[in-house]
């Protein structure tokens, strides 16, 4: 069973001028322990897909469902804090909390204790190749790549299945491009998470397993 | 990661949010506690302050024709027709806000001692102690002689010396004199002849008008030498005269100096009717019943006569040839009345004037200060209402009773014999009734309970607005319905609204009405009422720029410091944080700073608010150029550099900031979480 599913999911909004049908009946599968690069051009529906499919949009007909069940049906804020973790271009980390506080804030969310939660943040941060002199850093004081793995500990630390990343490395050097690719990619295929990830990086849909492409509201899946 | 840890990393942010909203908030605490000072200021002014409007006492003389006779009497030069129109300004309300009437009646206390005048050094006048002056001695007669017989009546006089032996009944406030001079009146020859004056023959006599003729010349001779009448020792009398001394011209013509007293500094000569007066006393002994045609019949105070005649009234002792010891006498059926007589005069002495008033403030002397309350209290508007049985005593009564404030007493009601030929006498002061052990006392006794003890500048002062100091003032409506009240003197005064004196004249003026009929005063009110108006409008301007600036400051605190919290509160919604917690951490995070910043405003506010409110007032007092002067004969004096504090109204301004700042930050977040959580980002 798809870990995540669209069935025939639209969603359209108003702008001062016109009303933009930005997802047209799209329906995909999409399963655990894989990396799915979604790619288009701006303003194709990419970004509003993921947030329809990360719950933080609802369609106005169709359906996300999350193992089965539909997102409708569903305690959306504990989906989003427990199942499924969104990763952005601008890396949105809380600006006044240290990095160690921002990866434990989810924790905190989930109800774990101060020394668990710190516990599990650190090995986190360990993890994404952030080393204890980072912790007490807050996010201004890091780079664009280390505020990102940041993001993707945060990510690490609840043990989302799903993983949905917008532009992730829009802001980054191909170095650091390519590490947080890496670091996605391990999560999917080491993790057995479902990592999508939309991108107008060739290199990062080059290290995707399934590459899908919007095309004026319209999803097709092409090969990688 | 609690909201204060937020707050504290970022110092700058929020030390500028917290200088903006405390700046304002400050302003805005400051500026209603001025405007809440001003305002009870203003208020308690107008409540403090009393106009009254007292009717002229002024007469004039006015000629009417009867039967073919000129006759001649004085009237108020207020007329029928004025009063009229000053009642009906009364009860439109406008500028005269009513009109207070005060009623009289005759108490007795056993509680109550009354004072004379004799008590107070120096101000002794025996006109004034009627009816204290009232005694019975045991006398025996030195001389005696028949006056001249009287034209028109059968009333026949004897003027007789006497020593006294013994002082039955004396009003303590009196010492008592070896020589005694009085005047016997007796309703016929007969009654005279019957008494059998002579030498060396001892009386009862029952007598009236008590001088101490001893206390009279030494209160006239420290009255010339300026000193207590106690420090006159006549002893210091020296009968040897200069020529000088005995050529010395008095105004009185027939004054023939035979003596001097002699200080170090002065010289006093007295007349051989002035020696005569040393360690002596006169009285007046009247024969009353029988004194008045039999068909006279008593009146009652509201003018109707009684089917009681009036000689019945007064007990029949006078004057009594006595034979036997004092105590065998009065055991006896002849000394009967004379001890009914003996208890009339401990009623006498313990009797009081009783006023009763709607509002003590509206008298002539209370609303000058010439009487004011020392001790305790006045009346209450409830007591005013309900007629409670509460009163205020002189300080010289409740020193000679030996009573205090929270005392109770009883007071038994009476009226005299014939109380409207007293009451309308000239010389009547608001004394109490003569007591008639034959009219008695009203039914019934009432327990009063002293609230406030007054003082009067000066005791004895007979001007028409005065009254003595055996006077217990008590709410009207606590005294029985047959009281006495005119519209003159103590006893009527018309309150006005306060600032209304000078439409009351135009109002007269338009009638053609003389506008000195009403003596206005308002204690400098007009003055302090332009004063502190000028204070209120500038502490209005004050608080409504405050309120501009609260809002502009909300307004700028909502765009740079609450919305910024839009981008945590997007992030906490799309990690599933629930909008509730969100809403509140966010809240938390933009409520703090309005706290500090309110809290900080508050205490700037107490601190500054009296400062402040004194500038204000004395620039209002400089823009209009008047005095504070007047104000400080009734007490406000301190306003000018004191108003009336109301740390409160700071206190409740800063809350109020607190709370539509914190309310409008919830308000604002609440909305921004209706967003999705990509907007906020």
């Amino acid at each position: 069973m798809p870990v995540l599913s669209a069935q025939n999911l639209s969603y359209s909004y108003k702008t001062k001028y016109q009303t933009v049908q930005a997802v047209k009946d799209v329906s995909c599968d999409l399963n655990a322990g894989t990396f799915y690069a979604l790619i288009g051009k701006s303003g194709s529906g990419k970004t509003t897909l993921l947030s329809l499919l990360a719950g933080l949009d609802t369609p106005q007909s169709g359906a996300v469902l999350v193992n089965g069940q539909n997102l409708r049906e569903m305690d959306v804020d504990m989906y989003r804090r427990k199942q499924a973790s969104v990763i952005y271009q601008s890396y949105n980390l809380f600006p006044l909390m240290t990095v160690r506080e921002n990866v434990m804030y989810p924790l905190k969310l989930l109800r774990h204790s101060d020394a668990g939660a710190k516990n599990e943040a650190q090995d986190a941060l360990k993890k994404v190749g952030l080393d204890e002199s980072y912790w007490k850093r807050l996010p201004a004081m890091l780079s664009g790549g280390e505020q990102q793995r940041v993001a993707i500990a945060r990510t690490l630390a609840v043990h989302a299945q799903i993983i949905l990343a917008d532009e992730p490395t829009g802001n980054l050097d191909t170095e650091n491009s390519a590490q947080i690719i890496g670091l996605l990619s391990g999560l999917a295929h080491e993790e057995n998470c479902c990592v999508v990830v939309v991108t107008h990086d060739s290199e990062a849909a080059k290290a995707a397993d399934i590459v899908f492409r919007m095309d004026s509201g319209r999803l097709k899946e092409e090969t990688a | 990661m609690t909201p204060l840890r937020q707050l504290l990393r970022q110092p700058v942010r929020l030390l500028a949010v917290f200088l903006l909203l405390g700046l304002a908030s400050a302003f805005f605490c400051l500026s209603a506690g001025v405007f809440a000072s001003a305002q009870t200021t203003l208020a308690q002014v107008e409540e403090s302050y009393v106009t009254i409007g007292v009717p002229t006492t002024e007469t004039k003389d006015v000629e009417t024709q009867y039967n073919g006779l000129t006759l001649h009497h004085e009237e108020s030069v207020i007329t029928d027709e004025m009063w009229k129109y000053l009642d009906g300004l009364a009860a439109e309300g406008t500028i005269i806000e009513g009109g207070y009437r005060q009623k009289y009646i005759s108490a007795y206390s056993s509680s109550l001692q009354s004072v004379t005048s004799g008590r107070q050094d120096g101000k002794y006048v025996p006109a004034l102690d009627d009816p204290y002056d009232r005694a019975i001695f045991v006398v025996r007669v030195v001389s005696a002689q028949v006056d001249p017989p009287m034209e028109g009546t059968d009333l026949v006089n004897a003027t007789v010396t006497a020593e006294i032996e013994t002082a039955v009944k004396l009003h303590p406030d009196y010492e008592l004199r070896n020589n005694l001079r009085f005047t016997v009146s007796c309703n016929s020859r007969d009654e005279l002849d019957a008494l059998d004056i002579a030498p060396g023959k001892r009386y009862l006599i029952y007598s009236a008008d008590y001088i101490d003729l001893d206390l009279e010349l030494r209160t006239t001779i420290a009255g010339d030498f300026r000193c207590d009448v106690s420090d006159i020792d006549l002893s210091r009398l020296s009968y040897e005269l200069t020529a000088e001394e005995m050529m010395t011209e008095h105004p009185d013509p027939d004054f023939k100096p035979v003596a001097k007293y002699v200080t170090e500094d002065k010289t006093m000569l007295l007349s051989q009717k002035m020696l005569n007066q040393m360690n002596a006393c006169h009285l007046t002994v009247n024969h009353f019943n029988g004194m008045y045609p039999d068909d006279r019949m008593a009146v009652g105070i509201d003018g109707t006569e009684t089917d009681i005649p009036l000689n019945e009234c007064y007990l029949d002792v006078y004057m009594t040839p006595l034979d036997t010891e004092l105590d065998t006498f009065l055991k006896s059926d002849e000394g009967a009345e004379w001890l009914e007589a003996i208890h009339e005069l401990d009623v006498q002495y313990h009797s009081v004037s009783v006023i009763g008033t709607d509002l003590l403030e509206s008298m002539y002397c209370f609303h000058q200060g010439e009487a004011f309350v020392t001790e305790g209290r006045s009346f209450t508007d409830a007591e005013y209402e309900k007629g409670a049985c509460v009163c205020l005593i002189s300080e010289s009564t409740v020193m000679a009773s030996r009573l205090g404030v929270g005392d109770k007493i009883d007071l038994s009601f009476y009226w005299g014999p014939d109380p409207l030929a007293d009451i309308t006498a000239p010389e009547w002061k608001l004394q109490p009734q003569m007591y008639s052990q034959r009219a008695g006392l009203m039914g019934g006794t009432q327990e009063y309970e002293i609230v406030g003890v007054y003082r009067q500048s000066d005791l004895w002062d007979t001007a028409d607005y005065r009254f003595l100091p055996n006077t217990v003032f008590a709410p009207n409506a606590s005294l029985p319905e047959d009281c006495y009240s005119s519209r003159k003197g103590v006893f009527f005064t018309y309150v006005l609204q306060n600032g209304k004196v000078s439409a009351l004249q135009d109002a007269l003026a338009s009638q053609n009405y003389p506008t000195n009929i009403l003596f206005c005063f308002d204690n400098g009110y007009s003055e302090m009422a332009e004063i502190l108006h000028g204070f209120y409008r500038s502490a209005l301007q004050l608080f409504f720029a405050a309120c501009l600036t609260a809002v502009a400051a909300l307004s700028v605190f909502l765009a740079l410091f609450v919305n910024r919290q839009r981008r945590t509160l997007g992030l906490m919604l799309s990690l599933g944080s629930g909008k509730r917690a969100a809403i509140q951490f966010s809240w938390r995070v933009a409520a703090l700073p309005a706290v500090f910043a309110a809290t900080a405003g508050i205490i700037v506010g107490i601190l500054t608010m009296n400062v402040t409110s004194r500038s204000l007032l004395s620039s209002a007092s400089e823009v209009l150029n008047t005095s504070l002067s007047s104000a400080g004969a009734v007490g406000f004096g301190d306003i000018g550099t004191k108003s009336i504090s109301m740390p409160v109204a700071v206190i409740a301004a800063g809350v109020l900031q607190m709370a539509v700042c914190s309310a409008a930050a919830y308000l604002y977040l609440r909305r921004l979480a209706q967003k999705s959580p990509l907007d906020l980002r």
